[in-house]
């Protein structure tokens, strides 16, 4: 029969293996933690896009009223009914007392006039419960662009 | 005793760093469950600030105009006249199809809605321009 380890030796070996699993094991373990943390901040994104329903000109030839739309030009900063500058309250006030409310009201961007300058004034003009919105063409774009390149093709 | 004092040392710095832990695992799972992985993008766009909510539907056709007016569709390079041919070829197959435009907001707004026009000829029914919340 042999004779077995005391019981001091046994405690002693197990208690020596925990301690030195636990030194081991946690460094390493807490690098790749945080690697794999840094790794989620920087690649996560928490931006929530929205959309905005675009209506065009085209979508609406069947359902055409026969009231004439009220057309609001939009020049940078400056809003035109019939050429004369207006300012959104006015607009407002406008769209307000239309004849009905299916005439609708076409936003017509010029010039150089930016997406977002368009889009804070159709912006407005909805968050005050106007409605049938669409938007057009300046009908001299393209030969303002055509300008340009002859410009530059003289220059 | 020395020795005694060291163990005991090194026992309560391991004691001590085990909340870091508990908050860098904590902080490490938030990140993987609330964030979701960024697509690398295309082009670089920044769409329109707007005040509007409409949902943003991901299971679109996404069509990306940059500000020197180049062309994406689904996060690809593409030109215009192939662009076009796409979504109309999608059009056939599905009418009802949503196809959200991303645009840069410095864009001239004329431009777009030409396109939205030349949208339409191909069929397009739902038309949506993603927006950034304010």
């Amino acid at each position: 029969m042999q004779p077995g380890p005391d019981n001091a030796s046994i405690s002693f070996s197990l208690h020596h293996c925990s301690r030195r699993r636990n030194i081991i094991s946690l460094a390493p373990l807490i690098d790749v933690v945080f690697i794999l943390l840094v790794f989620f901040m920087l690649a996560s994104s928490f931006m929530e896009w929205n959309t905005l329903s675009l209506d065009t000109p085209v979508l609406n030839n069947d359902t055409v009223t026969e009231t004439k739309p009220i057309v609001i030009s939009v020049q940078g900063d400056r809003l035109l009914l019939d050429d004369q500058d207006i300012t959104v309250s006015t607009a407002l006030s406008i769209a307000a007392k239309r004849e009905s409310q299916e005439q609708i009201i076409n936003i017509q961007p010029l010039g150089e006039t930016s997406v977002q300058q368009l889009i804070r004034v159709m912006d407005q003009l909805s968050a005050a419960g106007i409605t049938p919105l669409r938007m057009v063409e300046d009908p001299n774009w393209n030969r303002q662009i055509s300008n340009q390149s002859g410009d530059a093709l003289e220059n | 005793m020395k020795i005694r004092d060291e163990a005991r040392e090194r026992k309560t710095s391991d004691e001590s760093i085990l909340p870091l832990i508990n908050v860098v695992f904590l902080l490490l799972i938030f990140f993987m469950i609330a964030g979701t992985l960024a697509d690398a993008e295309l082009f670089d766009i920044n769409p329109p600030i707007s005040e509007s909510n409409g949902e943003h539907n991901k299971d679109t056709l996404t069509i990306l105009i940059s500000k020197n007016m180049s062309f994406g569709l689904n996060n690809r390079a593409i030109n215009k006249e192939t662009l076009l041919f796409k979504v109309q070829q999608k059009m056939l197959e599905d009418k009802e199809y949503t196809v959200t435009l991303k645009v840069d907001n410095s864009l001239p707004a004329n431009d777009v809605v030409a396109f939205t026009r030349e949208l339409n000829q191909q069929g397009v029914q739902t038309l949506r321009l993603l927006t950034e919340p304010l």
